[in-house]
């Protein structure tokens, strides 16, 4: 398992605001109340959350969030 | 599963759809083609020859790409049922499931705050009590009860006449047309008729908002405010958009709702873990959801250039479909598919799709299958199947795989 950094990113045009990512990992994400678009609360996640903000990205049904890992 | 991979069967482009052995699991020669390229060829029920993909991380990979079209008239579109005719022939009245985006995000967002997540759960309390009046009378009456008739046909109905706002007598109308789109049992001619009449009465409810000078809370009246009396959406792509959360959101929760009570009411220890542990039942419901995958043909794509699926090219024209209860029984992605595992992790199933067009009404869903489970358990404790199981009526002609009846006792 990759234990360096972690970096993530979101693209707001590319979420369908559907929310999997702020069930999966609050501490990461959030939506707007509004309009349910994914709001990023922080972009270089501890290493006890890489796995959980993998499969976030991995749930994401559009795409919009990447994870960089070096 | 004991044909052995040089069958002739799987070489030679089964037909499609495939006919299930057990009526729990996929048809069995889908667990062999998962294990052989990344596409097959299948012949579909109308002749046409397309691909059939199976594995989890190539359907996953199909969905997600937007060089697959969902737009039914594009060349070499796999026809899927009846009502995928009727919508080839008359594109104009294609919903956004049917359309790619820029046309589909600009739909489908007019939608997306009625769907989030914490719109889901606030209709939780609402729908305790709708079920605790439902169960009260059905557990007071005479046993056996049909859990199918008196739980998972009613709730998604009341479901959707909380967000239409519409009466009694308008949705069952309606919900009788809606059924017949997704049931391969009728004839064409008896499909387009009734799509037909859904149209107008679908278009009835929405002129009826239409002349309203203040239309109420609900969904339709504030698609009417917000859209169409602005000039955003047209009162033409307004019904399709009324259809599709009526197909797409009654018959799929009635059908997943009576086979995972199926599976509570067969499956001793699943009811066991449950009653004790109710904490577990969103984790349940993700793992019935994968274990059942009631879209049980899968969702059809065409692509529109050549796309190097694994070790598979397909080119620009060919029709593919994405087998979601194959997908779902990958024991690369699911250890130990075959078994219902209520404590799993099964959150990576397809059962919801995935892509731009994964389930507008997911969180909706689950929170429906929940309080249905919670409401059985509460109310019914220890229920069982009152009929033996071989007698149970499987709906093998219908989209979203499910069952006619389910008679309990308890």
């Amino acid at each position: 398992m990759n234990t360096g950094p972690l970096r993530v990113s979101v693209d707001t045009d590319a979420c369908c605001a559907m929310g999997r990512c702020a069930d999966t990992e609050p501490r990461v994400f959030d939506q707007d109340e509004d309009t349910g678009t994914v709001v990023l609360l922080q972009a270089a996640p501890p290493p006890e959350l890489h796995d959980t903000v993998r499969l976030c990205a991995e749930l994401c049904p559009c795409t919009a969030i990447t994870v960089t890992e070096e | 599963m004991t044909q052995d991979a040089a069958s002739p069967k799987v070489t030679a482009a089964p037909s499609y759809p495939m006919e299930r052995v057990s009526p729990i699991d996929p048809p069995p020669p889908l667990a062999l083609l998962r294990s052989g390229p990344a596409a097959s060829r299948i012949t579909m029920w109308d002749g046409s020859p397309v691909w059939l993909v199976t594995a989890h991380p190539h359907v996953r990979s199909v969905l997600g790409d937007r060089r697959f079209t969902a737009v039914t008239s594009a060349p070499g579109f796999p026809m899927m049922t009846t009502t995928s005719v009727l919508v080839r022939d008359k594109p104009h009245t294609a919903s956004f499931i049917r359309m790619d985006d820029p046309d589909h995000s600009r739909l489908r967002s007019m939608l997306t705050r009625d769907f989030l997540h914490g719109r889901a759960e606030a209709m939780r309390p609402v729908l305790r009590e709708h079920l605790d009046e439902m169960l009260g009378r059905l557990t007071a009456g005479e046993r056996p009860v049909d859990l199918v008739r008196g739980l998972t046909i009613p709730v998604p109905s009341r479901v959707i006449a909380l967000l239409f706002g519409v009466s009694d007598e308008q949705r069952e109308l309606i919900e009788n047309r809606a059924g017949i789109l997704i049931d391969r049992g009728y004839r064409p001619e008896q499909v387009a008729a009734a799509r037909d009449e859904l149209d107008g009465l679908l278009r009835e409810v929405v002129e009826e908002r239409m002349r309203m000078s203040e239309p109420g809370e609900d969904l339709l009246s504030r698609l009417v405010t917000d859209q169409v009396r602005t000039g955003k959406l047209t009162v033409e792509e307004m019904v399709p958009m009324c259809r599709l959360l009526l197909v797409a959101g009654h018959g799929t929760t009635t059908s997943q709702a009576s086979l995972s009570l199926l599976s509570l009411v067969t499956d001793r220890d699943l009811a066991d873990t449950l009653a004790k542990d109710p904490e577990l039942l969103p984790k349940a419901v993700e793992e019935l959801l994968r274990y059942h995958s009631i879209v049980q043909n899968g969702l059809a794509r065409a692509a529109l250039e050549d796309v190097q699926l694994g070790d598979v090219t397909i080119r620009a024209g060919e029709g593919v479909v994405v087998s979601l209860s194959a997908g779902n029984r990958d024991a690369s992605v699911f250890p130990d598919p075959d078994t219902l595992d209520p404590t799993r992790d099964a959150r990576r199933h397809l059962a919801f799709g995935h892509g731009i067009h994964q389930c507008l009404g997911q969180w909706l869903a689950k929170v429906e299958l929940e309080e249905m489970l919670a409401a059985v358990l509460r109310w019914m404790p220890g229920a069982r199947l009152a009929v033996p199981f071989a007698d149970l009526d499987f709906r093998h002609e219908v989209s979203s795989y499910g069952l006619g009846a389910l008679p309990v006792t308890w």
